[in-house]
């Protein structure tokens, strides 16, 4: 989820001591301000940066399993912070003898989760789009080195069974231990690499609707936060622990990351609805199919007082947006960004607004930083309290990279010759190598016909919450309408709700897929990576119009069709076991899956 | 319109502008058409006349004073299309005047404000590639003369730096074979209509490989322009001009931002003439100093 990744961390180790959680809020301040002014001495050195070419980057997160065939159980393996120890070895040795690092790995809040990234980005050519699989694939290939026998490596965006009575860990461990206090998950969760705690004060209550079969009852009528009808959760760890693909690309200066920010942020809910994956939690069949929800709640570390329940004491401001969500203000400097469109209002710091401003920041750029920085540090390290604000951006990214948005709108790391950056943020993983490739390509190509075609998709920034609320429902894809601006292609007033925005419908539309195969028309592109990215676009069409099924979908339809299965929306070890098998093999391409991927998969080895 | 300066026009050239900016959903299905269309219908704004040569020009309102800057940011890719009605002889009506590269390239320098192209593909009406072909049988002797002696002009232009790489369109391997025994400066680059639905050319990307030609893909119709279509587009945009008009040639350009795989622009040059015309005027294009 990010939270382990403060800006001095070396190879996922931590450097220095981390201070206790009230001395962090008496620095709070501190850091904050430091903070604004790291970001200005960056934005003045790199503000005028040009010519910066296409790169980008790709983040995946992986689970990894142990299987108990005997009592045909499948459970996560805790031993992730050994086998990334081994992968970081690798690194160094490679580093050693002066070789490509091909790719890199992270820790992750989870000692079950692994984060591996390409060791160098991708770019700057169509032709490089095909590395992106064949990357994916090495990080598994490498990762599995390091396995059990008996454990294996996949990409879920959650683990059905989590918080599960019963085994669900390998190796088990009771829960409600003291930093999560959770009554189903144990504090062994977290990674132990990863300093945790809750600044809210108090435990998260999620509850997300049941998917109500025709035999499911009603759930915990003796818990007090839970509502009837609904999947209780009580810990962050339920969010925390969720994988995603996120994807990173460098713009060729400030003005187009501005723009592509605001663009790819509209997009955002629908990226979220056409990648959905994660329709079980806790062991139940939900009637939600993304994360989102779940994290929206777990990010939230507003405190009574900041959410608007208590009167305003210890804390400085009501809050309207939890830590994880969508973006709160366009950002644009594009005369195609109306000021309307900017309808939310959130709250903002006044001083650190005037501060930008004074400091030759514009008005837009300085109320989004504004607005981040009303956060408070969620850690701090004694040793690194003090730094130099023209070389250091630690404090700077203490709070912004503890902001999840949606998008994430990324300065020049200080002193290095990387430019603006955005990045995607809400797609789910998904199961196979081939399909996290296709959402990725998909990505960098809606980019480059946003770019190509000026293409315009503003809608007031409140209608992307609404989108976003729409998009983890079961099925959006397919059986919801998301607001949608009428006309793309120039300066036309019109918000409409609609959702065939990928194929285009009838006289009024081309459609997204349709408009990236007329850019690469215009490309100097070569048959095999053309005949490659058909592929792709192909899949990510079917995925589209409901030919085939979203992941989500896909693992709703195997609970339910499983000879086990009492249509109670309960997700039985049993049924879980077989479904995570399931996975693994399609992932391996042992097991054909046509409803799920077609046969559109090319082979690049 | 129809008034005197127009008495010794016999050709006329239409510029399309940047398509990109004039994206909709018509232009999805017919770009080239319907972007035609707008400059035609802007006419009585704008336009040039040569009179010495007679040429009208029709420039495009998405084009007003576009010159390009830092012109090595810029990769520029040009395509020639020779259309069926290139010739206005009957007796050879296959003829393909080698002047028509010429004419493209200095009409397109003026657009643009540049002085070379990055590639020129040119694509001979008519050719369709298959990779399983034998034997060349649709292209008879004349037509590959005629073929050569356009590639003689396009080596001229390379030679004088106008071209840093030459390509064609929709060539086998086979006419790849026999072109190369005539031809001095060799195709870097052979563009071939990419079909989906079919398995990959493996024959012709071996032979590619083998002899260091880029082969890319496109997805331009046999037949870009015919010339109903064009009279049609003249009809419904009320094009004041007496005479017939007969489509020539269809330079298609992009202009794209190396490292960033932006298109920058991309638009068309139509020239058009009346069916008796002689449309092998030429423009001297030297060597850059």
């Amino acid at each position: 989820m990010g939270a382990a990744h403060a800006g001095h961390e070396k190879a996922g180790i931590k450097v220095g001591k981390p201070l206790p959680w009230e001395q962090v809020k008496y620095y709070a301040d501190h850091i904050r301000n430091r903070g604004i002014n790291q970001f200005l001495s960056i934005y003045n050195k790199t503000k005028d940066r040009e010519k910066d070419g296409l790169l980008w980057g790709d983040e995946i997160e992986y689970m990894v399993i142990a299987y108990d065939d005997a009592n045909k159980n499948a459970k996560l393996s805790l031993r992730t912070p050994d086998i990334l120890h081994r992968l970081q070895k690798e690194v160094e040795e490679t580093l050693r003898k002066g070789e490509l690092v091909e790719v890199s790995w992270q820790p992750e809040f989870a000692a079950y989760m692994i984060e591996g990234i390409p060791g160098i980005p991708y770019g700057s050519t169509l032709k490089s789009l095909l590395r992106v699989e064949q990357n994916m694939k090495l990080r598994r290939a490498t990762a599995f080195k390091y396995l059990s026998q008996n454990e294996s490596i996949i990409t879920l965006t959650n683990f059905p069974r989590f918080g599960c009575p019963g085994q669900f860990l390998e190796p088990h461990h009771e829960p409600f231990g003291p930093k999560l206090k959770s009554s189903f998950v144990p504090d062994e969760v977290i990674n132990p690499q990863i300093r945790y705690h809750s600044r809210r004060g108090s435990n998260v209550a999620i509850n997300i609707p049941i998917f109500q079969d025709t035999k499911s009852q009603n759930l915990f009528p003796d818990c007090e936060r839970a509502l009837p009808g609904h999947i209780f959760m009580d810990s962050n760890a339920f969010g925390a622990g969720c994988c995603c693909l996120q994807v990173t690309i460098q713009a060729c200066n400030i003005r187009e990351a501005r723009k592509l920010y605001d663009q790819l942020a509209v997009l955002g809910p629908i990226m979220l609805a056409l990648t959905a994956a994660s329709p079980i939690w806790r062991g139940y069949l939900s009637d939600m199919d993304c994360r989102w929800f779940v994290l929206e709640k777990c990010g939230d570390d507003r405190t009574k007082e900041e959410r608007g329940l208590e009167p305003l004491k210890n804390d400085r401001f009501i809050i309207n947006r939890s830590r994880w969500d969508t973006i709160a203000y366009y950002i644009s400097a594009d005369k195609t960004l109306k000021s309307e469109y900017n309808d939310l209002n959130s709250v903002y710091d006044r001083n650190i607004y005037k501060k930008l401003i004074d400091n030759g920041v514009d008005e837009l750029l300085a109320r989004h930083m504004s607005y981040l920085f009303i956060r408070d540090p969620l850690f701090a390290f004694e040793d690194s309290l003090h730094q130099d604000d023209e070389s250091s951006s630690n404090h700077f990214e203490n709070i912004h990279s503890t902001n999840w948005q949606s998008v994430r709108f990324k300065p020049p790391p200080p002193n290095s010759n990387i430019g603006w950056r955005v990045e995607f943020r809400c797609m789910e993983v998904q199961i196979t190598d081939f399909e996290n490739a296709a959402f990725v390509i998909f990505m960098i190509l809606l980019t480059r016909i946003i770019l190509s075609y000026e293409l315009n998709f503003y809608i007031p920034i409140s209608k992307v919450d609404e989108n976003m609320a729409i998009a983890y429902k079961r099925d959006a894809l397919n059986t919801e309408k998301f607001w949608f601006r009428k006309n793309i292609f120039a300066n036309y007033d019109g918000v409409e709700g609609n959702n065939t925005l990928f194929w285009g419908f009838g006289n009024e539309f081309p459609g997204l897929i349709n408009i990236i195969f007329q850019y690469l028309e215009s490309m100097n592109i070569d048959i095999e990576t053309r005949y490659h990215l058909g592929k792709y676009l192909e899949f990510i069409g079917m995925r589209a119009s409901g030919k085939i099924q979203t992941t989500a979908t896909w693992i709703r339809n195997f609970v339910r069709s499983h000879p086990n299965y009492n249509r109670d929306s309960i997700v039985s070890q049993e049924i879980n076991y077989d479904l995570i098998k399931m996975v693994e093999g399609i992932q391996k391409g042992q097991i054909n899956s046509p409803e799920l991927l077609s046969l559109a998969q090319p082979n690049l080895g | 319109m129809s008034s005197p300066e127009f008495s010794n026009v016999n050709t006329v050239i239409v510029y399309t502008g940047n398509v990109m900016k004039q994206a909709n959903i018509n232009t999805f299905k017919d770009e080239l058409a319907s972007c035609l269309e707008n400059s035609l219908k802007n006419v009585n704004s704008s336009y040039n006349i040569d009179q010495t040569r007679g040429i009208l020009e029709v420039p495009s309102p998405y084009d007003l004073s576009y010159k390009l800057k830092d012109r090595d940011d810029f990769e520029i890719t040009v395509k020639l299309f020779y259309l069926p009605s290139s010739s206005n002889s009957d007796d050879n009506p296959s003829t393909l005047p080698p002047s028509y590269i010429s004419q493209s390239l200095h009409h397109l320098f003026c657009l643009l404000g540049i002085t070379y192209v990055d590639s020129f593909i040119v694509y001979f009406n008519g050719l369709l590639f298959d990779d399983q072909d034998q034997d060349d049988s649709n292209l008879v002797m004349d037509d590959f003369e005629s073929l050569v002696e356009v590639w003689k002009e396009l080596e001229s232009q390379y030679r004088n730096d106008r071209i840093k790489k030459l390509g064609v369109s929709e060539f086998t391997k086979n006419r790849f074979e026999r072109f190369l025994d005539v031809v001095e400066i060799p195709p870097k680059i052979d563009q071939i209509n990419f079909k989906s639905c079919c398995d990959l050319p493996n024959r012709m990307i071996n032979y590619a490989k083998e002899h260091d030609i880029e082969l890319l893909t496109h997805k331009d119709p046999a037949n870009i322009l015919p010339s109903a279509t064009f009279q049609k587009i003249l009809k419904d945009t009320k094009f004041p001009f007496t005479s017939k008009l007969l489509p020539r040639w269809v330079l298609k350009y992009s202009v794209l931002v190396k490292c960033r795989e932006v298109v920058a622009n991309k638009g068309y040059i139509v020239m058009s003439s009346t069916p008796t015309s002689d449309s092998n005027f030429t423009y001297p294009i030297e060597s850059i100093e």
